[in-house]
C-alpha cells in the first residue's frame, strides 16, 4: 500500500505512469478495513436503531481518500461497495436501503477528504495547529452532520424510524469514530511507508497507555471494575490518559487512546452497564459518546499544539544543523588555499555523506560549453561499491540532460522516470539505486557541474532537504566555478611559460648555434685530421688514440646542449622537487656562458659555499634566472665592452629566504622604470617580447617567493629573487 | 734559415684549437695556437710565411677587433675568418673586412687546405730536409 501513497507535503514529483499493483493493494487494504469497520459497527447496534453508536466504515473510507490521489479515489469508493453491501443485506437490511445508506457513507467521506484537501495544506498531516483544526471542523464536524441529514432521512423513510434519534445518534457516533479513527489510520500507513522504527521503550509505552486506557475506560464508563468505598466513579478520570497520550503520542495517540475509549464504553453499553444510571442504556450510551466527542476537541487540539511546537523545535534543531554544514563546507573552501581545494571538495562530499546518510556522493563537471559530464570529487559510504565503473551521464541520459537545462532531479522510486527514460531506469536498477538527487551547478547562467547525492535504501526526500541541498549547491557552484577558473589560469600560465621558453629559445638560438658549432668543428677537424694522417702513412696509433678521444668528449659536449635545449622546451608539468639554488646558477652559468661572449659581457658569479636549499620545479626557476640574467646582459649593451659586467650572487638571509641577486653595471632605473619592468610586453630592446621578466615573477610567485628590481648603491640595477628556503635540520 | 710556413690558429675553444691544429699540421704546416686575440698581439716572434685563423666569436676582444688591431700595427698578413655563429653586427663586419676568406664553422679540410695554400704557397713539403721527422710529429710535441 505504501507505494501508492502520495508523499506527503505534496512536492512536484516526476509524473510516473500508473501504478496497477499498488493500486490493488490499496483496493484490497480499503476493503478489509472498510470490511473490519462494518463488524465492528454492526455489532454495536441497538435494536432497534438501523444507526450503530459506533460506526466506522465512513472514517476509514475517509482516511483511505486522505492517502491516495484523487484521480484514484474511484478504486477505493467501489472497493468498499461489495464489502458494505454484502454484510448489511445478510442483517436482514433492505437492498434499497442498503444503497442509499452506502451513498451517504460515500458522502461524508468524501466531505471531509474534499474538503481537507481543498482548504489544508497538507490534508494527511496532523502536525500542526492549523491542520489538527481543519481536521476537527471539516472531517470531525462537518462531514457527519451534513451526511447525517441524509442518512437519517434514508433510515426515516426506508424503515420509519425517528428522524432526530437517527441523526442524533449517527451524528455523535460518527463525530467520535472520524476523530479517533482517521489520524491513527492515516499516521500509521504514512509510518509504514516511510518504514519507520519506532524504538522499544516507545512501543512499550504505547502498550501500556493502550492496557491503562482500556481498563480506565471500561472503570468508568461501565462500573465494571468496583472500588470499594467509592460508589460513582467520575468520568472525568480518563482524561489524564487522554492527554497523556496526546503529550507523548500526538494525534495519533490521542486518536487511538479515543478509539478505544470509545469501543469499551460502547462494549460495556452492549453488556447493560451504563456510567449515567439516571439514563436508559441507549441514552446512556449517547451521553458517553457525546462526551468522548466533547472531550475529543480540546484533547486533540493540545495534541496538535504540542505536535506544532515540537515539530518546531526539530525542524529549529535540523536547522541549526544544517547550518552548521552549510558553515562547514562554505568555511573549507574559504579557508583552504588553492592548491588544497580538491581535498576541501572531498570535505564537503564527506560531510554532505554524512548529513543526508547517503551512500555516494559525487561532484560532476563540464569541461567546455555543454561537454560531457565527468567525475571530478566523489565519496562513497566505506564498504559502498556502488556506481564503480559508471560512466556517469552516459549511463542516465535522460536525469543529466533535465539537470543540464538547469532543473534540479528527484528520483525517489522507478516509477519517477518517463516512460521514454529506458536507460535510465535500467542503469538505475542495475547499480541497485533507490532515490538520486541530481542539482545543477550554475554559474553565470551556465551549467557547469551537477551534485550528485546517491541512497541504496529507500528514503523521502522533502521540500526542506531540496531547499537545503540548492543551498549547498549553490556554495559547491561558486566553489568549483573558482577551482575550475583557477585550474585554466594554471593551464594558461603553463603555455604562457612554455611559450616564453620557446621564444627565449629563439633568443638563444645564436648562443645554441654556437655551443653546438664548437664541438662540431673539433669533431669534424679531428676526422679530417686523421684522415691525412693515414692518407701520409705516417700515422701513429698513439695520435689516432687521441684524435678518437677528443671526437667523443666533443660529441658528448654537442649532445649536453641538445639535452639542455631539450630540456628547456619540453613542456613539463610541474612537480616539486628540492634544489639547491647554487645548482640553478650555475646551469644557468653554462646556459649563458656563450651567450655573454657574444655579447662581451663578463658574468661573473659568486655563489654561497653552502648548499641552499629550495623546493621547486627546476626548468621553470632556471628559465626565470636565465630572464633576469639576459636581461641584464642586455642593460650592459650600450656600455664599453671594458664595463659591460653582470654579477649573479646567492645568498641566504636573516630572514629564511634564498636570494639569487643579478647586478648590472647598466643605467639603472629611471622615472619608477623597476616597477614596470615585470608587467607583460614592456621590453627594453626593440625586438624583445617583453615577456622574459614577467614569465620570471610568475614562476617566483608560484614557487611562494617575490622578485623585485631596484637600483643598486654602487650603480646599474639589481634585480632580486627571494624564494623560501627549505628548512634543514641544525645540528 | 728558412723559416716553415707556419700558421696561427686563434681559438678561445680549446676542442677547436686541439684538433684544428692536427688537421694543419697533418697537411704540412707548423701551427702555433692562441686561446685569446691579446695573445696574439703579445707575440713578438712572427714567423714567414705566415698565415692566420682566427675565431671571430671571442670574449674580451672579437676576432675583427685582432684584424683591426694588426692593420693598426701595419701587420699584412693573410687572414682566415671563422664563425661559429655571431651577432649580424659583427659578422657583416667580419665580411667586410679584408680577410683572404670567411669561414663558416664547421668547414671541412677540402675548403680550408686550398686556402693556406693559396695564403702560404705550396712550400710545406718542398722545405721538407731529408730525414727530417715530419712536420706533424715535430710539432706535436708543443701540446
Amino acid at each position: 500500500m505504501e507505494r501508492t501513497l502520495s508523499p506527503s507535503g505534496s512536492h512536484a514529483r516526476v509524473t510516473g505512469v500508473p501504478r496497477s499493483r499498488p493500486l490493488l493493494t490499496a483496493a484490497i487494504l480499503t476493503a478489509l478495513g472498510y470490511y473490519a469497520g462494518i463488524q465492528i459497527g454492526l455489532a454495536l447496534r441497538f435494536t432497534p436503531l438501523t444507526a450503530s453508536v459506533l460506526w466506522p466504515p465512513n472514517a476509514i473510507l475517509t482516511a483511505a481518500l486522505l492517502l491516495v490521489p484523487v484521480r484514484h479515489w474511484w478504486v477505493c469508493l467501489l472497493a468498499a461497495l461489495p464489502v458494505h453491501v454484502l454484510p448489511e443485506l445478510q442483517a436482514g437490511i433492505s437492498p434499497a436501503a442498503v444503497g442509499l445508506l452506502f451513498l451517504t457513507n460515500c458522502s461524508e467521506a468524501l466531505l471531509a477528504a474534499g474538503g481537507l484537501r481543498l482548504l489544508s495544506d497538507a490534508p494527511s498531516e496532523f502536525n500542526t495547529l492549523r491542520r489538527v483544526v481543519l481536521f476537527i471542523g471539516v472531517a470531525g464536524i462537518a462531514a457527519p452532520v451534513l451526511s447525517s441529514f441524509a442518512d437519517a432521512a434514508v433510515v426515516y423513510s426506508v424503515r420509519g424510524e425517528p428522524y432526530w434519534l437517527v441523526w442524533r445518534v449517527r451524528t455523535f457516533s460518527n463525530i467520535l469514530t472520524e476523530l479517533s479513527v482517521v489520524p491513527a489510520v492515516v499516521l500509521l500507513c504514512t509510518a509504514v511507508r516511510r518504514r519507520e522504527r519506532p524504538a522499544v521503550a516507545r512501543v512499550i509505552e504505547a502498550l501500556v497507555l493502550a492496557g491503562l486506557v482500556t481498563v480506565t475506560a471500561a472503570w468508568v464508563f461501565g462500573g465494571s471494575i468496583k472500588v470499594a468505598g467509592v460508589p460513582r466513579t467520575p468520568t472525568v478520570l480518563i482524561m489524564p490518559l487522554l492527554f497523556w497520550a496526546a503529550i507523548r503520542f500526538g494525534v495519533s495517540g490521542a486518536s487511538v487512546s479515543l478509539l478505544l475509549a470509545a469501543l469499551t464504553a460502547s462494549y460495556e453499553s452492549s453488556l447493560g452497564h451504563r456510567p449515567f444510571e439516571a439514563l436508559p442504556p441507549m441514552e446512556s450510551l449517547l451521553a458517553v459518546q457525546m462526551y468522548l466527542a466533547v472531550m475529543a476537541v480540546p484533547v486533540m487540539y493540545i495534541a496538535g499544539l504540542l505536535e506544532e511546537r515540537r515539530q518546531a523545535a526539530a525542524d529549529l534543531a535540523a536547522r541549526l544543523r544544517f547550518e552548521g554544514l552549510l558553515s562547514a563546507v562554505g568555511g573549507a573552501f574559504v579557508r583552504e588555499t588553492r592548491a588544497a581545494e580538491p581535498s576541501a571538495f572531498d570535505e564537503a562530499l564527506q560531510r554532505l555523506g554524512d548529513f543526508y546518510r547517503l551512500d555516494y556522493v559525487a561532484l560532476l563537471e563540464t569541461q567546455g560549453r555543454g561537454g560531457p559530464f565527468e567525475i571530478a570529487r566523489q565519496w562513497r559510504q566505506p564498504g559502498c561499491t556502488a556506481l564503480i565503473g559508471a560512466r556517469a551521464a552516459a549511463e542516465f541520459p535522460w536525469v543529466f540532460d533535465r539537470v543540464l537545462q538547469g532543473d534540479t532531479t528527484v528520483i525517489e522510486s522507478l516509477t519517477d522516470f518517463p516512460k521514454s527514460a529506458v536507460a535510465d531506469r535500467q542503469a538505475f536498477q542495475r547499480f541497485g539505486l533507490q532515490t538520486a538527487v541530481l542539482l545543477p551547478l550554475v554559474s553565470g547562467n551556465r551549467v557547469h557541474g551537477v551534485l550528485s547525492l546517491v541512497t541504496l535504501r529507500p528514503r523521502v526526500w522533502s521540500a526542506t532537504d531540496r531547499t537545503q541541498l540548492q543551498l549547498v549547491a549553490e556554495i559547491l557552484a561558486n566553489a568549483s566555478a573558482r577551482w575550475q577558473a583557477e585550474v585554466e589560469v594554471q593551464q594558461a600560465r603553463q603555455e604562457l611559460s612554455h611559450l616564453a621558453r620557446l621564444s627565449s629559445m629563439g633568443e638563444l638560438t645564436a648562443s645554441l648555434a654556437h655551443q653546438l658549432n664548437q664541438p662540431l668543428t673539433g669533431i669534424l677537424n679531428n676526422a679530417e685530421a686523421a684522415r691525412l694522417f693515414l692518407d701520409s702513412g705516417h700515422a701513429s696509433s698513439s695520435e689516432l688514440k687521441s684524435i678518437l678521444a677528443d671526437i667523443i668528449e666533443d660529441n658528448q659536449r654537442a649532445a649536453d646542449v641538445i639535452r639542455r635545449v631539450r630540456e628547456m622546451v619540453t613542456r613539463t608539468t610541474p612537480s616539486p622537487v628540492e634544489l639547491d639554488a647554487n645548482a640553478l646558477v650555475r646551469t644557468v652559468a653554462t646556459l649563458i656562458a656563450s651567450d655573454a661572449v657574444m655579447r662581451n659581457v663578463s658574468v661573473s658569479f659568486d655563489i654561497a659555499g653552502k648548499p641552499l636549499p629550495i623546493t621547486g620545479n627546476r626548468v621553470d626557476l632556471e628559465q626565470a634566472l636565465l630572464n633576469v640574467v639576459t636581461n641584464a646582459m642586455e642593460a650592459v649593451s650600450d656600455r664599453p665592452v671594458a664595463a659591460r659586467h653582470v654579477t649573479v650572487t646567492t645568498a641566504l638571509n636573516g630572514s629564511g629566504l634564498v636570494q639569487i641577486s643579478v647586478h648590472d653595471d647598466g643605467p639603472g632605473f629611471t622615472d619608477g622604470a623597476e616597477r614596470r619592468i615585470f608587467e607583460p610586453f614592456v621590453s627594453g630592446k626593440p625586438d624583445g617580447m617583453g615577456m622574459g621578466l614577467t614569465v620570471a615573477r610568475s614562476v617566483v610567485d608560484q614557487h611562494g617567493g617575490t622578485i623585485t628590481a631596484a637600483n643598486h648603491p654602487a650603480g646599474g640595477a639589481v634585480v632580486i629573487i627571494a624564494i623560501p628556503a627549505v628548512a634543514v635540520a641544525t645540528v | 734559415m728558412t723559416s716553415r710556413a707556419t700558421v696561427f690558429i686563434v681559438d678561445d675553444d680549446l676542442s677547436v684549437r686541439r684538433s684544428l691544429s692536427r688537421l694543419v699540421i697533418a697537411a704540412g704546416y707548423d701551427v702555433r695556437v692562441f686561446a685569446s686575440a691579446q695573445a696574439v698581439l703579445a707575440e713578438t716572434d712572427w714567423p714567414h710565411p705566415c698565415c692566420l685563423i682566427v675565431d671571430v666569436s671571442m670574449p674580451g676582444m672579437t676576432g675583427v677587433d685582432l684584424l683591426d688591431a694588426l692593420r693598426s700595427l701595419r701587420r699584412t698578413v693573410p687572414v682566415i675568418l671563422s664563425s661559429g655563429y655571431g651577432d649580424s653586427a659583427t659578422l657583416a663586419r667580419a665580411r667586410q673586412a679584408d680577410v683572404l676568406a670567411f669561414l663558416a664553422k664547421p668547414f671541412r679540410a677540402s675548403t680550408l687546405l686550398p686556402l693556406l695554400e693559396q695564403a702560404l704557397g705550396r712550400r710545406a713539403h718542398a722545405d721538407d730536409e731529408p730525414g727530417a721527422l715530419p712536420s706533424h710529429q715535430r710539432l706535436i710535441r708543443g701540446f
